[in-house]
Formats: C-alpha cells, structure tokens, sequence
C-alpha cells in the first residue's frame, strides 16, 4: 500500500520492500552447489557440522539450519522464509556442499512405491 | 627737465670759454651753443607740458621771470651772431646763472615734491597692497577653512556611504544568499535599507543610485533562489516518479522471481533486479540532492548486516564486495534508508578504485556504544594530501558546487552523515602479510549510533541505548585513536 | 526404485515421508477452494495474474509472513498420523506459467484436473500436459448450484478422454467430497501400477 504525505510516495516497512534483494543473498547465483534437485517435498534435516572457512554462513543460511532441526520437508522451509524458492535451493546447496545439511528424501521419478501410495490411501480414507 | 638744465650748463661752458677767448667763439662753438638753445626750449616746453601744475610751478616761476626774458635774449643774441659775443659777459653771467640756479632751484623742489608724492604714492600702494592683501589673506582662509570643515562634512559622509556599502557587501547580501540557500523567504525591503543620507547633494545622490542597486542585488538573490527552487522541484518530481515505477517494478520482479524455478530464467530475472535495484539508488539519490528524502522508510529497526548488504546490493559489482559481519546489532529505523545510501556511495567508491580482482569487505563492530562499519579495499592508496582532503570535504559538509560534480558521490555522504551525525572519514591501512609488496588499503569508520535491539532469543541487551540517534564525543575520539573494538558482552 | 521414505534411525527422530498431488484446472475454476477444502493449512494465495505490488496481493489474508508467494502458487497440506505429509499444490492457472510444472510434477502421485462445466475447455491444456508426461489423473468436475449439470460420459466424450480416466463429480467446497476425489486418484495410480507391473510379470 502506498500512502502519500504530500512529499511524494512513501512505503515503510513491508511496503518497503525486501531489504535485502534476493539476488544479493546468494550473490547472484541461481544454481545449486552440488547439484541436488531439492525438490519441493524433498526433507532436509541439519546436522552439526561446523562449517569450514571460508564459507561463512549467513542470517538465510542460519534461518534454514533452525528450521530444519528436525526433518523438514523442503516446501515447508519455503513456507517461513520469504524468498524465492531458488533462491532457497542455492542457499540449501550452500549447506549440502558444507555438510551443514543433509537430504534425507528426494524424489525423482514418478511414485511407483505401492507402499506409499496404500500409506497416502489410508490416511485419505481415515479422513 | 634735467637734461634742460644740462643744455643750460653747457651753453654756460660754451659762452665761459668764449669769454675766456676775449668774446671769440668760434662758428662750431656757436653751433653747438645754437643747438643746446634749441634743445633747451625744446626740452623745457615738452617738460612743462608734461608735469603737473604743481610740479611745474617752481619751472614755470624761472619761465616767467624777466630775467628768463633777458636770458633767451642773451640766447638769441648769441646764437645768431658771428664774430665776438655781443653780450655783456656780467649781464650773461647774472642771467644764466640766476637762471641755472633757478632751474636747481626748481629741480630740488620738484624732487622733494616727486619723493613727497611717491612717498605718498608708496604709501597708498603699500595700504592698498597691504588692504588687498589682508583681505585676500582673509579669503584664503576663510576658504581654507570652509575647505576643512567640507572635506570634513564630505569625509564623514562617504565614510557613512562606504560603511553602507561594505555592510551590504560584507554582511547584509552574503546572509541573505545563505538565508535563500537554505530556503527560508526573504523580505526584498527590510534586507535593503538605505543608507543614511547626506545634505551634501551629490552625495546624496551616490547614496540614492547605492540604494537602488542594493535593492536590486537582493531581489535578484531572491530571484535565483527562486528559480532554483522551481528548478529543483522539477528534478524532484521526476525524480519521485521514476521512484515510484521503481519501485513497482521491483515488486513485479519479485513476484517473477518467485514463479521461476528453472536456474536460467532466475539468472536473467536478477541480471535484471540488480539493474533495477541501480537504478533506484540513483533516483534516491537524486532526491536526496534536492533535499527531500526517499520513498523507503522503516519505522522498526533494521538488523545492521541487513542494511550493510542491502547498501552492497546497490552497487555495480556487488559480486566483489564480501559482507562479514555476524553482528546481531540493530539500525535505527530512521537511519537505515540514508545509511544505506551512504554505505553503497562509499562501498561503490572502493569498487571503483581498487582492482578489478580485488575483493572489498565490509563489516561492522560494535565500538563503545556505537557502531562501527568499515569497508576495505586493496586499492591503490591515495596520497596523505588526498587523503585528508577527502576527509575534510567529508567532514564540513558544504554547499554543493556543481563545479565539481565529480565530487558528487563524496558531496551526498557528507550530506548523509551530517543528518544523522555520523561520522565518516578515510584511513590507511597497511597490509601486511606473505605477499611481499605492500598493500595499501583504505578503511572507513562509519558510527552512528544503532538501537541494539534483541538478539534472536529475546534476549534484550541494554535499554540504556533508546535514545535519540546522536553521537557523542566521545565515542568519535575513541574511533579516531585506534582503540580495538571491544566486544560487548550480550546476556 | 527411488523410494520416498527414510532411514528412520540416521535421522534422529520421526521422519515424515512425502507425497504431492497436483490440483490443476482452468483459471478460477476453483483450484484454491477445492485445496482449502481439506489442508490444515490455508492456501494463501488466489490464483491471479503477474501483478504489481501496488495491488497489494500478499498481506490480505492476513496470515503475516507466512507465504506460498515462495512458489508462488496455493499449497495445502494434510498431516497423517503415519508420519506421513500429503502435500496438494495448485498449478499456476496461466499457461505462460507451465515452466513451473515441470517442478511440480517430478515425483507427483498425480493430478487432479478440476473442471467447470460453464468452461469444460479450459481443461484441454492440463490434460494435455499430464498426458504428455505420463502422469495419472483424473478428472473431477465442480458441481456447485448453479452450474449446468452433466453426466459423466458426456463430459468424457466432450473432452476425448479415454475409459479408464476416472470423472468425479464433487464438491470443491466440501471436504468430503474432495476426499473421494482423492481417493479416487489414488486408487486410479495403484490400479494402474499393479496393471504395469503385472504386464511387466507377464
């Protein structure tokens, strides 16, 4: 929302926009270091690795090893942290490629487990 | 009448030697004797005519004796005679001698008349000479005086005039320019008083055409200043415009950045934020120039390393700059979009003047109760006189001179910092290190006093440090000396 | 086979395992309702067009900070007490926006093409990428009360769909009735996989 005081526009805050522009929090890079997919309902989970210099990790980089405690399913990452969900996949390459984090799951092919579509069944069913 | 008496004397010689001759006088004797008659009467007569009556009166007594009578005849007799003298020698003898003595008689009293009169003509000489003088001797100082007392009165009034003058000059227009400068409204007549007027006229009139022109040196400062106004608010408007497309297009980009998860098309779509992200610095900096302030505000304090790499991400090659703080302290609100502007101008001056395959670090520190943000480069050095003009410029904050546009990067830190107090200077920092060849690098100390606010956890620092953002002396002391940040200690 | 569970025991503690199922349709067709219907969580975005922030898009559902605007599109979410996430996303409604898909599709169990019968043709383009890609889906045609109503078969031959394809009728606003949609997507993959794997035996 923009209000106007007279002096021209004027946007505080969120209105502001990001402080940070998201190509300024990974540099400008777009790829993941790595080379993981790190797919949408991938889960990630941080270990507690050090990392080594000279990476230095950043507010993002921290946010996400606090998110993912616990097994974090990637989408959910996503869901607190307001950036670009590539940008995130560069950042979780960042912490892959330092042993920061690591990928539990991630799917590549089409689901042909029999065993997991019974599971999402039941649970539907159960609803 | 002298010279008559001389004719006579010699006639007198002329007969004597005669007598002496038993009466024989020879023919050119008897010449000369005719000629001195003739001079004689001559002479006498012309003489006559010419003196005043009662200058004349002792000669015209001898004239008109009869013995005169029988002298002229005694002339006559003798002149126009040949052979001896027919006068009797006692008779000519009486006769020219009377007559000769009446002539000295004559004479003397003619000379004591002459010298009576010019003692008295000398002395009405002498009055009217001493009266003229006198008087003129007067005038000249009466006029002496009346020239004094003038050039007094006329001294005096000019002094007045130039006094006027010079306050104007000196004093009167310069405030009024900086009063302009600074956009307060000028009343064109009460900057302009006369000066004082002077009963000498064409002092007066100096006075007069002075007072005219001072009139019209301020209306013509209040009109500058008036069209600088317009002239300024024409950039600002536009400026504000591009502010706002700006910033929509930001926001359009940011919505496309989400959207796209295929590595390439993000590359492009940041190639073209970053262009955007530039673009919009330089609209903000436009109106800061102009005096106004930018669109983005924050009212809640900003994380410092927040702020640090946004100020990064406004610069061309942001790619070589390295953000390493790990600071959890806060920016006030207030400060966070002028500091930024003032940490891009200063992060992109480092870009430009060092390497290309140099790297740039910025970090803060906490430093007493301030913060401290530093920007290294590896450039080339500037020289101890070019440093401390920088850091002169940086420190006075001066009018923009747009002779030195060049300068403009420094002009708007200046700027910057002056409104939030901050303090920002330049130094020189050695590197040492494996590399053998020196390395020079320049370091910025930016303080300003950030709100530290709670580290993530809660955890509030001190509450001490809600006060208005404003330095204190300290603190810029402690910076200048090199005094080793101290590490605050966070519970 | 890559398989979409753990080791339970490196990972320190309960591991989900992960599913998606896209939800796909035409615009406005009712993609956000049908997901709402049954996440735990609220799909905070409307499908709309590239817009600018002047629009004001993202605070007015008032969940604060917490945004699909990171993929730009509506997420729910079901939580299963088998540790199991079941994640439904909606496809971005516009066809520009199809570069996403790709993304989405990897690893999907399948779609869920939602159909309104005022505008059955908006369905071609997602049946036709699903089809390309050989991904199961079924088709589920959003009754609400003033919509024309048709029979199944209709709609089948309306949109040249081979037999097998499951067509549901439902009720995107009702979370019953997308439950049976999902089951019926579900059970339409496992039908299939077992058909494959039995020709495979064969």
């Amino acid at each position: 929302m923009t209000t106007n005081d007279g002096h021209g526009d004027r946007w505080f805050d969120r209105e502001a926009g990001p402080v940070v522009r998201p190509y300024a929090v990974t540099k400008g890079r777009t790829l993941p270091s790595g080379g993981a997919s790190f797919g949408l309902i991938d889960v990630v989970i941080a270990t507690n690795e050090r990392p080594s210099a000279p990476f230095r990790p950043g507010p993002e980089h921290r946010q996400i090893l606090n998110l993912c405690r616990r097994p974090t399913p990637i989408v959910d990452l996503t869901s607190e942290i307001d950036l670009p969900l590539g940008v995130v996949r560069v950042l979780l390459g960042d912490l892959t490629s330092e042993g920061m984090l690591r990928v539990l799951s991630t799917q590549k092919q089409p689901v042909t487990d029999q065993r997991l579509l019974r599971m999402v069944l039941d649970g539907l069913e159960s609803l | 009448m002298s010279y008559a008496l001389e004719m006579g004397s010699r006639e007198a010689v002329l007969v004597g030697g005669a007598l002496i001759d038993r009466g024989q006088m020879s023919a050119a004797a008897r010449q000369q004797f005719a000629s001195s008659v003739a001079s004689r009467r001559n002479l006498m007569s012309v003489a006559l005519a010419l003196l005043t009556p009662d200058l004349s009166a002792p000669y015209a007594s001898v004239t008109s004796s009869p013995q005169y009578q029988t002298f002229q005849n005694m002339e006559d007799q003798i002149s126009g005679g040949s052979g001896p003298i027919p006068v009797d020698p006692a008779a000519w003898q009486a006769d020219s001698g009377a007559f000769l003595a009446g002539m000295q008689k004559a004479e003397i009293a003619g000379g004591v008349k002459l010298s009576q009169m010019s003692a008295s003509l000398g002395d009405r000489l002498v009055l009217e000479a001493g009266l003229a003088g006198g008087l003129g001797l007067v005038a000249v100082i009466a006029s002496i005086f009346l020239l004094v007392w003038f050039g007094r009165k006329v001294r005096r009034d000019l002094t007045g005039l130039h006094d006027s003058v010079r306050g104007m000059a000196e004093e009167r227009l310069p405030r009024v320019v900086e009063r302009l400068r600074r956009g307060d409204d000028v009343d064109v007549l009460a900057e302009s008083p006369p000066p004082d007027t002077s009963s000498i006229q064409e002092i007066s009139q100096i006075a007069e055409s002075f007072a005219t022109v001072q009139a019209a040196a301020v209306a013509a400062a209040v009109d500058q200043a008036k069209l600088r106004k317009r002239v300024n608010q024409v950039f600002l408007n536009i400026s504000m415009r591009n502010q706002s497309l700006l910033h929509r297009q930001l926001g359009m980009l940011d919505s496309m950045e989400r959207r796209t998860s295929e590595p390439e098309a993000l590359a492009d779509l940041f190639r073209l934020d970053h262009l955007t992200t530039r673009m919009r610095r330089h609209a903000e900096g436009l109106i800061i120039l102009s005096g106004s302030v930018p669109g983005r505000g924050w009212r809640d304090p900003v994380p410092v390393v927040d702020v640090l790499r946004a100020a990064v991400a406004e610069v061309e090659n942001y790619v070589r700059v390295d953000v390493t703080s790990e600071s959890d302290d806060l920016v006030a609100g207030i400060a966070v979009s002028d500091v930024i502007h003032l940490v891009a101008e200063l992060v992109e001056n480092a870009t430009v003047f060092s390497p290309p395959n140099t790297r740039i670090e910025v970090r803060a520190d906490r430093v007493g109760t301030g913060l401290v943000a530093e920007i290294e480069d590896r450039g080339l050095g500037l020289s101890p006189g070019e440093l401390a003009g920088i850091n002169r410029r940086l420190a006075s904050s001066p009018e923009f001179d747009l002779a030195h546009s060049d300068q403009l990067g420094l002009f708007v830190v200046g700027q910057l910092a002056a409104r939030h107090d901050i303090e920002v200077s330049l130094r020189r920092s050695v590197y040492g290190g494996a590399a053998d060849h020196h390395r020079d690098g320049v370091r910025l100390p930016v303080r300003h006093r950030g709100r530290p606010g709670d580290v993530p956890g809660g955890a509030d620092v001190r509450g001490a440090e809600r006060g208005p953002h404003r330095l204190r002396d300290g603190d810029a002391r402690a910076a200048d000396g090199q005094v080793p940040p101290s590490r605050a200690e966070i519970s | 086979m890559d398989l979409n569970h753990f080791d339970a025991a490196s990972a320190g503690g309960t591991v989900p395992s992960t599913a998606k199922i896209l939800i796909s349709g035409g615009f406005g067709v009712g993609k956000t309702t049908l997901v709402g219907a049954i996440s735990e969580i609220r799909p905070l975005r409307t499908e709309e067009p590239l817009s600018d922030r002047s629009v004001g898009v993202d605070d007015t559902r008032g969940v604060g900070a917490k945004t699909t605007t990171t993929v730009a599109m509506d997420f729910g979410r079901i939580s299963f007490p088998s540790d199991l996430v079941l994640y439904l996303f909606g496809t971005p409604g516009q066809e520009r926006f199809w570069f996403m898909w790709d993304d989405l599709a990897i690893g999907a169990v399948g779609a869920v093409v939602l159909a309104d019968t005022r505008r059955v043709a908006d369905c071609f383009a997602s049946i036709d990428y699903f089809e390309r890609n050989g991904m199961p889906f079924v088709i589920a045609v959003n009754c609400f009360d003033s919509a024309p109503r048709f029979e199944p078969d209709d709609i089948r031959i309306a949109l040249s769909l081979p037999p097998e394809v499951p067509i549901v009728l439902c009720d995107a606003r009702e979370r019953d009735s997308v439950k049976k949609v999902l089951v019926s997507l579900v059970r339409y993959v496992m039908n299939n996989n077992s058909r494959r794997n039995q020709i495979s035996i064969a």
